[in-house]
């Protein structure tokens, strides 16, 4: 994906963001008070992001088209290279959004091994390393976080400390 | 006015206790800063329970030295990782982890270091010198003044868009959208919340600065199956060796750098609420604007790390003037520092150095210290933290689940 193209996407995705956020400015609540209301500046910041967008989208699609014939004018997207970027953040929200039920400890020892195995390599061997570093780096931070600074951390449904 | 600051350096120097406890309270802050995530004020927060049963000195003197260590401790995960450890020691990052990159990792923590300290010193001296007089200059800022700084403050986006001025702009228009985000500060309004309490408390700090910096940095790493493999500092074949030489004697050529940085930080700590985080940045620009050759920053320029790390060391001295003169707080971690005055039953205010005279020049005293500490004990601690990297042989792949995992731990 050249970077006309991207840019073409990233500034799609901003002009439909910022028209749900000016959507949603209209819920903002007046209180009646004198002055700038509450919701006056993110209208500003939104309409020059709109504005900031679409310029980028018309400069990027100008590009697009006279450099197009070079990467034969389609608009095919090539994700394999983005392959373990989005397999990591899918694997940080999976992390986050079980962390009320596994907690801190589990939940993080389970994305660490995880995430190891998936960036070092699926080999017994391997398998049997990314376990030890997961447990002890994870178990010495948890140690450190809950004992020594006294977190409060999410201690989640299956092991409770506090 | 010089048998107070004799009696105030006495009670400083000559107490083994109070010395050594600022030379703790300094180790402790490069520990802090060298932990990306790990802020200078929550190493200050974590520091001031143990400092109850102390003398207010002692007391103080153990957070200026958390303090003074923080502010540079960041600089060596920023050049070694390329992630910031401290959000003063963001724009080292911008020159420091390139120079890094290209085989001179001794040079780059040699500048980081020395270019702090003689910020520092620089600081330090007018601080003792003139802190009654430039707390008028603080006293002087009316609304329209902050309104100019926070324009002037947001000129740096157009600086740091570098070729794409569109997309520059869009970023710092999403930066300002990120902080509307929760509820209105002057009517308490809920903008954007989705219905979400978690969203209308609005985005702190420290995760969405650890989300901009930190995770795309490890999303970036990991992007490549090769360089997410490979050990952090591949290109260094010989252990690093810091070249304190050659960084003291670049430091002092550059010393109009020096200067203009460290004034820049004492201005910016003078102004309430504005860091070390903004100072560095602004004197990153500084430095780039003034810089004949403009096209080597971002790719390891020696100015472009003298004057963030001389910038954010230069701060902690007019953050202290404002607090100690006016009992302005000039940053968090000063805020921090009145309430443990407060707990010592002292309250600052505009006649704090009359009525405390003693106190008052003991800090200024105790902040001179620090940074001589600083000096000493950085020259060491960063030779280990870069043995520590080239020796351990962690790759990215090993390295990134943890440090997001321990982002985590920081950010509940």
């Amino acid at each position: 994906m050249t970077n006309n193209k991207s840019d073409i996407i990233i500034a799609i995705f901003l002009l439909c963001f910022s028209g749900i956020m000016i959507n949603d400015a209209s819920n903002i609540r007046d209180l009646g008070f004198e002055g700038m209301k509450a919701d006056a500046w993110p209208r500003v910041v939104l309409w020059l992001l709109v504005v900031m967008s679409s310029i980028m989208l018309g400069k990027s699609y100008i590009q697009f088209k006279t450099e197009g014939h070079k990467d034969n004018n389609t608009f095919h997207v090539n994700l394999s290279k983005f392959k373990n970027a989005i397999i990591c953040f899918g694997m940080f929200l999976f992390f986050l959004s079980t962390l009320d039920y596994l907690g801190m400890l589990l939940g993080g020892i389970a994305f660490v091994f995880g995430l190891l195995t998936f960036l070092g390599g699926f080999s017994l061997n391997l398998i049997i390393r990314h376990f030890v570093i997961s447990v002890l780096s994870i178990g010495f931070m948890w140690m450190v976080f809950t004992f020594g600074l006294r977190v409060m951390l999410p201690e989640g449904e299956i092991l409770r400390v506090w | 006015m010089f048998d107070v600051i004799l009696q105030a350096g006495a009670s400083v120097l000559l107490d083994p206790l109070t010395l050594g406890l600022m030379a703790l309270g300094t180790l402790a802050g490069l520990l802090a800063g060298a932990i990306p995530g790990f802020t200078i004020a929550m190493g200050v927060i974590l520091t001031l329970p143990f400092t109850f049963g102390m003398s207010p000195i002692q007391g103080l003197a153990t957070m200026m030295g958390v303090f003074v260590g923080g502010l540079s401790g960041g600089l060596m995960s920023g050049m070694l990782t390329g992630i910031p450890g401290t959000p003063s020691s963001v724009a080292t990052t911008f020159d420091g982890f390139p120079m890094v990159r290209s085989g001179k990792p001794g040079l780059a923590l040699g500048l980081g270091l020395w270019s702090s300290f003689f910020g520092g010193m620089i600081s330090a001296i007018i601080l003792v010198a003139l802190a009654p007089q430039l707390a008028f200059l603080g006293l002087e800022f009316g609304p329209w003044d902050y309104f100019a700084l926070i324009v002037f403050a947001l000129t740096i986006t157009v600086s740091l868009s570098g070729d794409n001025m569109v997309k520059g702009l869009i970023a710092g228009l999403l930066g300002l959208f990120a902080a509307c985000v929760g509820e209105d500060e002057i009517n308490g309004v809920a903008r954007f919340a989705f219905g979400s309490d978690h969203i209308r408390q609005g985005f702190a700090f420290l995760p969405v600065l650890i989300g901009l910096f930190a995770f795309s940095q490890l999303l970036s790493d990991v992007e490549d199956n090769v360089k997410a493999k490979s050990p952090l500092m591949a290109k260094t074949a010989d252990p690093v060796r810091v070249e304190h030489r050659k960084a003291i004697a670049l430091v002092i050529k550059n010393w109009i750098n020096l200067f203009r940085s460290s004034f820049i930080g004492i201005f910016t700590g003078i102004l309430p609420a504005a860091g070390g985080s903004i100072s560095n940045i602004l004197a990153y620009d500084q430095a780039k604007k003034a810089a004949k050759n403009r096209n080597e920053f971002g790719k390891g320029a020696v100015d472009g790390i003298i004057a963030p790390e001389a910038a954010n060391n230069a701060t902690a001295g007019g953050a202290l003037i404002m607090m100690m003169a006016l009992g302005i707080p000039g940053d968090i971690v000063t805020a921090v520092m009145l309430g443990a005055l407060m707990i010592h039953n002292i309250i600052p205010g505009p006649s704090f150095i009359q009525d405390e005279p003693l106190l008052a020049y003991g800090v200024f005293i105790a902040f001179f210290c620090c940074t001589f500490f600083y000096g000493g004990f950085a020259s060491l601690f960063i030779k280990t933290i870069s043995l520590g990297n080239k020796n351990s042989n962690v790759c990215f792949g090993f390295r990134n689940p943890c440090l997001l995992c321990y982002w985590c731990f920081c950010t509940p």
